[in-house]
């Protein structure tokens, strides 16, 4: 099988997974892109380094106020 | 009763038609038609409106000048006019989003910023278009046609909140409401050469505001001079229990700084944004450096500094936006993705395949991207940076206008949440409009309204209009 035809599989693969089998039928370009788009996004930002650098916004619970960390 | 001659009503800035109104010189039911007979004259050609509710408007202004006459006005909007994205709640009508799926969407509340200003005597002339969903762009694939630029229609006029900038820079209304995921009050604001703010978030509230992504919304006061802005502010901001995102703060006069003027401010110019990270084009290169020389003159302290990579701001904020926008439009992207623009659909599809894992790292890193910046501020007292990197390109040439929409600094400020504010600081050779920002610490509104105020005076870009 071709580099290609695995890369298609693969795409509607993850279209499938992803609730997406109108689209792909229908957009199948849109969605397509989309992959590669999402894959670039990762790119595009350092990862913190600390293991315990916590996501904005944090949890809290209602009534209180976001500590500082 | 009018202190202006009727034909030049609509010249009239929102803080000039407050003064004669409250002073009784000045009908908000003659204001209104002045305004009605300009967009009727205009409209054909901008497409600013998605629904004219001119009646409905006159009715509540007629109301309000009797109420003016019995008892003053209940706040300086009391029987003014204000515009409305149309993702934003209007009681009785429908909250498009500018789209073919929301066609019947009818909302029975007003949306929460809606009902403050309804309070405070505000009325509303009509519904505005917008890029479908405020993710699209311009486009001629949908039941409305896009909003054009005034200083060029062959133009577009930034977005999303594109009717919004449109009908204030044609003088058809004076204020009206956008909202700003990444940067959609100020693009329009930047590209059609008016003042657009997006307050700090939490400010205002969201509620009754179809959402894109729920960490980087806010809702912002569009009108033509940094006044006007303020004022508008005024009425827009307050807690609201039911936005979990909102937060309680003392009431403030944003308008209680404006005469202070530039002296002594200490301005961070972040040059590198325009000059290395996304090069602008040479004439808005040079309008951001004649800006930072007027500021200078004007008595600021200006110095370059360095924030992290516009890139970094824009691949977290591209991140979380299209996450969290998948997340709204998961349904109607699994069964009526035909129902979308094209290129609406382009720009929500890549949220259904970005990552659990990419989200959260990307809202880690946005803790430290807010840190770098509050560090900043640790040295000056606010910010100066470019807004787009390009005047805006043909509506026609979608090739260039997809080039030239990311090419801007807006989003770092959404990412962060702190307040930002486009002003006019030049013209293109083209004669299109070029903007700039000006950012300051969360909750610093007054004082960017102060510094943007002393800017305008001094520059007088606020003088030029398009010619309509």
């Amino acid at each position: 099988m071709s580099s290609s035809e695995d890369e298609a599989r693969e795409a509607e693969s993850l279209a499938r997974a992803a609730g997406l089998t109108k689209a792909w039928a229908e957009h199948r370009a849109a969605v397509l892109e989309a992959i590669a788009a999402a894959r670039k996004f990762r790119d595009g930002f350092v990862r913190p380094a600390d293991p315990a650098a916590e996501p904005m916004p944090s949890y809290r619970v209602p009534g209180t106020q976001e500590g500082a960390r | 009763m009018s202190a202006a001659a009727p034909s030049d009503l609509h010249e009239l800035t929102l803080t000039e038609a407050a003064a004669l109104v409250r002073d009784k010189r000045l009908s908000p039911v003659e204001y209104l038609r002045a305004l009605r007979a300009r967009a009727a004259a205009l409209e054909p050609k901008l497409n600013a409106f998605i629904r004219p509710l001119w009646d409905e408007a006159e009715a509540a202004a007629r109301e309000a000048e009797a109420e003016i006459a019995r008892s003053g006005p209940r706040s300086p909007l009391h029987g003014l006019p204000v515009g409305l994205k149309d993702i934003i709640d209007l009681a009785g009508h429908p909250t498009t989003c500018h789209s073919k799926i929301l066609l019947d969407n009818v909302k029975q509340e007003d949306a929460a910023v809606v009902a403050r200003l309804r309070a405070a005597g505000a009325v509303f002339p009509g519904k505005l278009a917008t890029h479908e969903f405020a993710i699209g762009g311009p486009t001629f694939e949908l039941p409305f046609p896009p909003a054009r630029n005034p200083w060029n229609p062959a133009h577009h006029p930034g977005g999303s909140s594109s009717g919004s900038g449109t009908a204030v820079a044609a003088r058809m209304l004076p204020a009206a409401l956008g909202t700003d995921t990444g940067g959609s009050v100020r693009n329009p604001a930047t590209q059609c050469g008016i003042v657009g703010m997006k307050p700090t978030y939490g400010l205002v509230s969201r509620r009754g505001v179809f959402p894109l992504s729920f960490t980087l919304d806010h809702v912002g006061p569009m009108t033509r001079t940094v006044a006007d802005n303020a004022l508008l502010l005024n009425a827009m901001a307050g807690y609201d229990p039911l936005d979990p995102g909102s937060v309680e703060r003392p009431a403030e006069d944003y308008t209680r700084d404006l005469g202070g003027g530039l002296k002594g401010l200490r301005i961070g110019f972040v040059r590198h944004f325009h000059e290395t990270d996304t090069p602008a084009t040479p004439e808005v290169a040079a309008a951001l450096e004649e800006a930072a020389r007027l500021l200078a003159r004007e008595g600021a302290v200006v110095r370059d500094i360095t924030l992290p990579k516009l890139g970094e701001f824009a691949a977290v904020n591209r991140v979380i936006l299209t996450s969290e926008a998948a997340a709204v439009h998961e349904p109607w992207l699994r069964e009526r993705p035909g129902d979308y623009a094209p290129l609406t659909l382009r720009r929500l599809l890549p949220g259904m395949f970005v990552g659990g894992v990419d989200y959260v790292q990307a809202q880690r890193r946005r803790r430290d991207l807010v840190a770098a910046v509050e560090a900043a501020f640790r040295e000056v007292d606010l910010l100066l940076c470019a807004s787009s990197m390009d005047p805006a390109s043909r509506i026609d040439d979608e090739a260039e206008t997809e080039r030239t929409y990311p090419r801007q600094a807006r989003t770092p400020f959404n990412v962060t949440g702190h307040p930002a504010i486009s002003v006019m600081c030049g013209l293109s050779a083209g004669g299109l409009p070029i903007g700039m920002q000006l950012v300051g610490p969360s909750w610093s509104e007054a004082m960017l309204y102060r510094a943007a105020a002393g800017y305008e005076r001094a520059a007088g870009w606020v003088e030029r209009r398009p010619a309509l």
